[in-house]
């Protein structure tokens, strides 16, 4: 059913990542980044590759579900392959074969190869690292809410942190409202004889608009009424609100928050003195 | 003096509002603690009405003085929210009322407005959940709930911020029976527990709940009065296009066939035996 | 589920019978309903003659949300029934019932996973001709079709279907005055826009938009939910003239059994995707132990009229049965009051 569409991809859970801050997550997912980018030799990216596939099982995510969110990265991975085969060996590189016809200039190399693989990997693990810490164990509105705390000193120079959060959260509720009604206003227009689905571009589009006149004036209308509701349950901006959570760091936070920044060191330190395995 | 009290208000939308509702010298006091009925049909006036009092919109001749406050003097923000959180209010659409994703902190949203402290703010989500039997749905997300479900929701949300009257909009016209139900019990007990109740409605079985019916017509007040007061005036009703409950109905009927009952009935044995009385002792 | 009714030829003995059969603890009620059905002969023949007027046959429906996920979801299941010509078919049912899914299935807007459709005899999904013949021929109305509105004259908006069909612009004139004639609309509303209607006007000229279509099978989903009771009626009432000037069937949704007791000749229960129950209003609303069962609240006037039965049976008068609206009420207890000579 429409109705049990979940939003991003959220898996509700209690393991320590989920109990983890969501402010704190968003500074550890930082430190992360910084951590996979300074992981510049294949011992580094190696470690931080089996840590970041150790983040699933910590935050009791089923693998398979993992591994969907990395699948449409294969396309990028591709590309990159052959962009990195293509491009030519620097010199001094091992070549193992080569072909030369006027400019274009195709070689393999164990360093190019070398450099394609690890760059792969990097990928995969910037997108598996973030999304677990994230987007699978925070619900989208933890996030919003602790993008408008970190964002909270913005509002000393009138940068309006509260009515983005405010506004992505309403998003968020009416999302799947108005995609219920999208389907139900096409299954009714359809009822009428309306054929969305014959024809070239521009009868098709022709045949949506009494699907988005319809929806529009229904989304003017959810606008007004939930602002009136808002209006007597006596909201007026971020001014003089309170919050019924108040987040605060605990040991465990600080902790987690520790521990990156400690392993982030470890690997900027390793890569330095990496030697002749610093490829990238 | 009355909780709330309209003196000869009058209001009109302007023509590109397109809305036909207008209200004419209209007079009514609302009694602290009182269940009152407001029953007209679609367009009467009623939830014009409504959103007068709560300063949704502004009032252009007459007053209403709610808890010794004069509605139409309000000019800072502040009375104005105080104002509100006496009277709150709960609308037809639930989908239109709720603005957080998970159900406690929809609740929290009012007094979080407010300011209250964090502490307490939980401690009254927690209260009004359990007062609206939403207890165990406090992390759910809202859009997978029931049409009822949502609006016992939403008046759980007006209950965190302690009003002192609570006028429902047209709260039960867009539910299932079931829905409607539990929203009316809902309403019952909250009159119970001693707040003002308002109830905005176009269905007589709801407005028989009430202390006092009062039927709204073209913006004025067309009757007013106890429910079996109200509902005995079945032709005075007939008028407006509206209905007394079947059982009325009938004893209306049956009064204008010739036969001697009484003007309303209070239930179906009441009216058995009225009806068999006619067949002799 | 329950059948109160074979199709076929011999109507009304089967149905004695059935029940007796079915409910082997209450005898007395298929007594009952047998003496009922031999009081109503011209209801009884009319019913015989028409039985193969079936337009819509639906056959073991079957639909699941979300199918092969662990969320899925049965929403009809296995559910058969006929829609016959010139009758009021109505559905109840609680939310979640299945209702709605069912309704889509009617004109093919869903496709059942198993079972048929059979639109006079022939199955709507072989082919997408017959698909498309089926979404015309079978109108269906949503819950609060105002929201579908959308051109800038009400005119225009009742247009729409009729344009779909191809029809000549003098022949979509007459449709739309055609339509409004059902709904009550007044003429001079044609050139206004719909959004500056009031509510129960907008409902109407939904309605409207699909009457212009002239469906065979005309199917509403709560066309009165949130209208006044002047509004219900208007709506309900240009039901049956449609009904009756066009011999179309017509299928409605509704929550409410006055309503249903009022309007609807034939009437199916719908429970957890189920049926439960189908059947003539009579039959239907005589079933009290279902009824109960399924949480669904017989009108008052009939509780009214069975409690009345039992008072005047002990004074040996006899109450009829079948009393579910005020006007049959009436005429019930003035007819019995003139025999008694107690006026």
């Amino acid at each position: 059913m429409i109705k049990d569409i979940t939003l991003g991809q959220y898996f509700p859970g209690g393991s320590l990542l989920h109990r983890i801050d969501p402010r704190m997550k968003i500074l550890v997912a930082m430190l992360f980044i910084i951590m996979v980018f300074s992981a510049t030799t294949v011992y580094t990216l190696a470690a931080v590759t089996v840590l970041t596939f150790l983040l699933p099982l910590i935050g009791r995510i089923p693998f398979k579900t993992v591994m969907k969110s990395i699948l449409p990265l294969k396309w990028i991975i591709l590309i990159m392959l052959i962009l990195y085969l293509f491009a030519g060996a620097k010199e001094g590189d091992r070549i193992l074969w080569q072909w030369q016809w006027h400019f274009i200039h195709i070689a393999f190399s164990v360093e190019g190869i070398a450099k394609a693989v690890c760059l792969s990997v990097r990928i995969v693990v910037l997108v598996l690292s973030t999304s677990v810490i994230l987007s699978y164990t925070t619900s989208p509105i933890a996030l919003a809410d602790a993008i408008e705390r970190l964002l909270a000193p913005l509002n000393r120079i009138k940068v309006p942190v509260h009515d983005f959060a405010m506004m992505i959260t309403i998003a968020l509720r009416f999302i799947p409202i108005l995609i219920e009604e999208t389907d139900k206003i096409m299954s009714a227009q359809a009822s009428r004889g309306a054929d969305f689905y014959t024809g070239n571009l521009v009868k098709r589009s022709k045949a949506l608009i009494p699907v988005f006149i319809p929806l529009f004036v229904s989304s003017v209308r959810h606008a007004d009424e939930l602002a009136t509701a808002m209006e007597c349950r006596c909201y007026r901006g971020g001014r003089g609100r309170t919050r019924m959570k108040k987040l605060t760091y605990t040991a465990v936070d600080y902790a987690v928050f520790a521990l990156t920044a400690l392993l982030l060191f470890a690997v900027i330190i390793a890569a330095d003195h990496a030697g002749g395995f610093a490829y990238l | 003096m009355s909780f709330i009290e309209i003196k000869n208000l009058s209001h009109a939308y302007n023509e590109d509002d397109h809305r036909e509702e207008t209200i004419h010298d209209l007079s009514l006091s609302i009694e602290r603690g009182e269940f009152v009925a407001l029953l007209g049909h679609n367009g009467s006036g009623k939830s014009t009405l409504a959103k007068l009092i709560t300063g949704i919109l502004d009032i252009q001749s007459g007053q209403i003085i709610a808890d010794g406050t004069d509605v139409s003097k309000i000019s800072g923000e502040e009375e104005l929210f105080a104002l509100r959180r006496k009277i709150g209010m709960v609308f037809q659409n639930p989908d239109d009322q709720l603005v957080a994703t998970v159900v406690e902190e929809d609740i929290a949203f009012g007094p979080e407005n407010l300011g209250v402290e964090p502490q307490e703010i939980r401690r009254r989500v927690r209260n009004s959940l359990r007062a609206v039997g939403m207890l165990k749905y406090a992390r759910h997300a809202p859009h997978k709930l029931s049409g009822g479900q949502k609006q016992r929701i939403a008046i759980a949300g007006v209950l965190a911020m302690m009003p002192e009257c609570i006028i429902f909009d047209e709260a039960t016209a867009m539910l299932d029976p079931k829905g409607r139900a539990d929203v009316m019990s809902l309403i019952s007990r909250i009159h119970k527990a001693g707040i003002t109740v308002v109830h905005i409605t176009h269905n007589m079985n709801e407005a028989l709940a009430a202390d006092r019916v009062v039927v709204i017509n073209e913006g004025r007040i067309f009757l007013e009065g106890t429910p079996s007061y109200v509902f005995s005036h079945v032709d005075e009703l007939h008028s407006v296009g509206l209905e007394a409950p079947p059982l009325t109905e009938l004893l209306h009927a049956l009064a204008a066939a010739g036969y001697s009952v009484p003007a309303f009935s209070s239930g179906v044995s009441d009216t058995v035996d009225v009806v068999e009385s006619l067949f002799g002792k | 589920m329950k059948k109160y009714k074979n199709k076929g030829v011999s109507d009304k003995p089967s149905v004695a019978k059935e029940t007796a059969l079915e409910s082997d603890a209450k005898p007395s009620v298929a007594k009952e309903t047998a003496l009922e059905s031999d009081a109503k002969p011209s209801v009884a023949k009319e019913t015989a003659l028409e039985s193969d007027e079936c337009i819509i046959r639906a056959q073991s429906l079957y639909y699941e949300y979300s199918a092969g996920t662990p969320f899925s979801k049965k929403a009809v299941d296995g559910v058969s029934f006929s829609i016959k010509r010139n009758r009021i078919t109505g559905i109840i049912g609680h939310t979640g019932s299945g209702k709605s899914t069912l309704l889509q299935m009617l004109n093919g807007l869903l496709v059942p996973m198993s079972g048929d459709v059979l639109l006079d005899s022939e199955s709507i999904f072989r082919d997408k001709k017959t698909l498309r013949q089926a979404r015309f021929r079978v109108g269906l109305v949503f819950q609060y079709p105002e929201y579908q509105l959308f051109e800038e004259t009400v005119r225009k908006d009742i247009s729409f279907g009729p344009a779909n069909l191809g029809l000549s612009e003098e022949e979509t004139e007459k449709r739309v005055s055609f339509a409004c004639g059902f709904t009550g609309l007044d003429e001079q509303l044609l050139d206004k826009s719909p959004f500056d209607l009031s509510g129960g006007q907008k409902r109407r000229v939904a309605i409207a938009g699909i009457i212009a279509m002239k469906p065979d099978v005309l199917i509403l989903d709560e066309p009165a939910s949130g209208l006044d009771s002047a509004g219900r009626r208007v709506v309900f009432d240009g039901l049956v003239n449609y009904k009756n000037s066009t011999g179309a069937a017509v299928v409605v949704v509704s929550h409410s059994m006055e309503d249903m007791a009022k309007y609807a000749d034939e009437v199916i229960v719908m429970a957890q995707g189920r049926m439960i129950a189908s059947g003539s209003v009579n039959e239907v609303f005589s079933d009290r132990k279902m009824l109960t069962e399924n949480s669904l609240e017989a009108p008052v006037i009939s509780i009214f009229a069975d409690e009345l039965r039992d008072r005047l049976a002990a004074r040996g008068i006899d109450f009829p049965k079948g009393i579910y609206t005020v006007e049959a009420a009436l005429s019930a207890i003035t007819a019995l009051l003139g025999k008694e000579g107690m006026h």
